[in-house]
């Protein structure tokens, strides 16, 4: 059913990217597009830089990439800077959901057309941007409580006890939006697992560890399940368990976004699956809203990348490994 | 030459900010643009309140490290406080600033510990309080009409935040020389024994220095919160140190009683200018930091002999 779905999933995504890119015909090549998005600090980000940079030139345009260091306060002082220069469009991965919305009405003020990636702000406010490209948080999550219940399925396991969730960073609207999906699925789904703790674990392996140590120390074996939004929080789950003496094997481990060490684990048996959010997709998704953008294209204001849910079954066909230079 | 044989590192500090923007604007046209002005004005908003806040504590011989966790928090109570009334929020936000200044105040020269293990403490604690606050919710301000009143440009290049800011730059740097507490406060810094003993104020200097710390702090976390419509926990968690090296940089010295509100003003500028000249030419993020270091170990190594040999060749 997976691989039905992811399969379909990438169908769908190519004939959308084709059939916009036949519309195509050029109209953004030497076009100034400023990109302001997330520091190379992160790895998905870094993949996303070296995405777009590379399918922005194939495309022809002019993409300048600017980056920051997840603070929010500095990304308004650069959509200052980048309205300052009068580009053709602005594309912009907001560190913070809502923090950029004065940002964007400056932007709209300029009459500079914006354009979204990665990160969804709250819909109530769409009239400020043209389009959004990327993730859907929510989605993500729904299907990661599914995976979880398919995986204590398979492990024969009943559908009651209870389950930890690692999260991003507090408040974030992407954290905000995947535990939303996580938790309202699981409620519908499964009623008898409860959830007995969540923690952030801030998109980091090693907070995700101490985070994991503490949930383990306090819920020790009432824990049948584990949700940590990214695969490299879960890798720090897993070696908080390893460390307090409890087998992964034996607990519903669900992560996401398909990352390599996401991978790695789902392979080795210690982590059940994980729901794709690839950085080339985003970067593919993002360069064709600005073609579409400067061809007159018809543009939706969401258009989402697939997520998959992916396991050990499928891990090879749906799970690309991330490109390096 | 007068002014550079007295003092020759403002003159240095001078000298750096102006060649950065000289080479910032033969590497982008757009450096001196007002758009750029403005958004160099709002980074030296931010960082300017912090960096005053923590510059008059170290001038009085002490250090706050709370001023960062500071702006977080003030930030939250502003918008959960002031949700239908701005006003009653940014008081709130100012009051609790100053209430925890005073606390960082007393309780360091009551138990006569080192402010740094003080302010260490308060720091955590802030940060902790900041988590609850937060909630784990996405805490906005709908009152976009405020928010782009204090988004909004005067003569191109000014916003209602800079300017406040060069304000309390001015009257900060007037009360140092002209009232009684400015000259306690530097005397607190300098021979605190010897102000003491020759009836200086001391203790009442080193408390002011404390509420105004947090009082800064306690604005710039208040009016990044009205400027994003948005408050978080994770705000200001890189502002202490920056706040530190805009003070260093600007002639504050770390064992007390040297600098003056001009030349941390100086220092802010040097930072931004720099932060803002290399995101414009496109500069990596680890360029950024080790050029920000670069220059801070510049401007800290030059007042040692390089600036004995200047003053004396220009005395």
């Amino acid at each position: 059913m997976n691989i039905i779905r992811s399969t379909f999933g990438a169908l769908l995504a190519g004939s959308l990217l084709a059939s916009a890119s036949v519309a195509a015909e050029g109209a953004q090549a030497g076009k100034k597009v400023i990109f302001l998005g997330a520091d190379d600090i992160c790895e998905y980000c870094a993949v996303y830089n070296d995405q777009i940079r590379k399918l922005a030139a194939e495309k022809g345009i002019d993409l300048e990439v600017v980056t920051n260091k997840f603070d929010p306060a500095q990304q308004a002082t650069q959509v200052d800077q980048a309205i300052a220069k009068r580009p053709d469009a602005i594309l912009l991965w907001t560190i913070d959901g809502t923090a950029l919305f004065p940002a964007m009405r400056k932007v709209q003020r300029a009459d500079i057309p914006l354009l979204l990636t990665d990160v969804q702000p709250d819909k109530a406010r769409e009239d400020l941007w043209v389009q959004y490209t990327g993730g859907n948080y929510e989605e993500q999550g729904s299907k990661s409580a599914q995976l979880l219940i398919n995986a204590l399925e398979a492990k024969g396991k009943p559908l009651e006890g209870g389950v930890i969730m690692i999260t991003g960073i507090v408040g974030q609207a992407q954290t905000i939006s995947m535990t939303k999906g996580f938790t309202e699925t699981l409620a519908d789904l499964a009623p008898n697992l409860e959830i007995l703790g969540a923690q952030p674990g801030n998109w980091d392996t090693g907070t995700s560890t101490q985070a994991a140590a503490g949930l383990f120390t306090k819920y020790g074996d009432e824990i049948v399940g584990v949700y940590a939004a990214e695969d490299i929080m879960m890798q720090g789950v897993l070696i908080a368990a390893e460390r307090a003496g409890l087998d992964p094997t034996e607990m519903a481990m669900v992560g996401g976004g398909c990352e390599p060490v996401g991978i790695k684990n789902i392979k080795a048996g210690l982590q059940y699956g994980t729901v794709l959010q690839s950085p080339v997709d985003e970067a593919t998704y993002a360069v064709q809203s600005i073609v579409d953008l400067f061809n007159g294209a018809e543009m939706s204001k969401s258009v989402y990348v697939p997520h998959p849910m992916v396991t050990a079954e499928n891990v090879d066909e749906v799970c690309q490994p991330w490109p390096t230079n | 030459m007068k002014t550079l044989a007295e003092n020759p590192l403002l003159a240095l500090r001078w000298l750096l900010l102006l060649g950065m923007a000289v080479i910032f604007t033969a590497a982008n046209s757009y450096f001196p643009a007002a758009g750029n002005i403005f958004a160099l004005g709002e980074s030296f908003a931010l960082l300017g309140l912090v960096a005053l806040g923590l510059a008059l504590t170290i001038l009085a011989g002490e250090f706050d490290l709370s001023g960062g966790a500071m702006v977080a928090v003030s930030g939250l109570i502003m918008l959960k406080c002031g949700a239908d009334n701005a006003v009653l929020g940014l008081l709130a936000a100012l009051a609790f600033g100053g209430l925890v200044g005073l606390f960082n105040g007393i309780v360091t020269l009551k138990l006569g510990v080192s402010s740094l293990v003080t302010t260490l403490g308060v720091m955590i604690l802030l940060s902790g309080f900041a988590v609850w606050l937060e909630g784990g919710q996405a805490i906005n301000f709908e009152n976009y009409d405020l928010t782009d009143a204090f988004n909004m440009d005067w003569f191109g290049v000014l916003s209602p935040r800079s300017v406040i800011t060069i304000v309390l730059f001015v009257v900060t740097g007037l009360m140092l020389a002209f009232t009684r507490m400015g000259r306690d406060i530097i005397a607190a810094g300098s021979h605190r024994k010897a102000a003491g003993m020759a009836g200086a104020d001391v203790r009442g200097a080193v408390v002011t220095t404390f509420v105004l710390s947090g009082l800064f702090a306690a604005l710039a976390g208040a009016l990044l919160a009205i400027t994003l419509g948005r408050a978080s926990s994770t705000f200001g968690a890189n502002l202490l140190l920056q706040g530190a090296s805009a003070a260093i940089l600007g002639g504050v010295a770390l064992s007390g009683g040297v600098g003056r509100p001009f030349g941390v003003a100086i220092g802010v500028l040097v930072l931004a200018v720099l932060n803002n000249g290399l995101g414009l030419i496109g500069a990596s993020s680890p360029a950024i930091l080790l050029l920000n270091g670069g220059v801070l170990l510049i401007a800290v190594l030059a007042g040692g002999a390089p600036a004995t040999w200047l003053r004396a060749r220009l005395a």
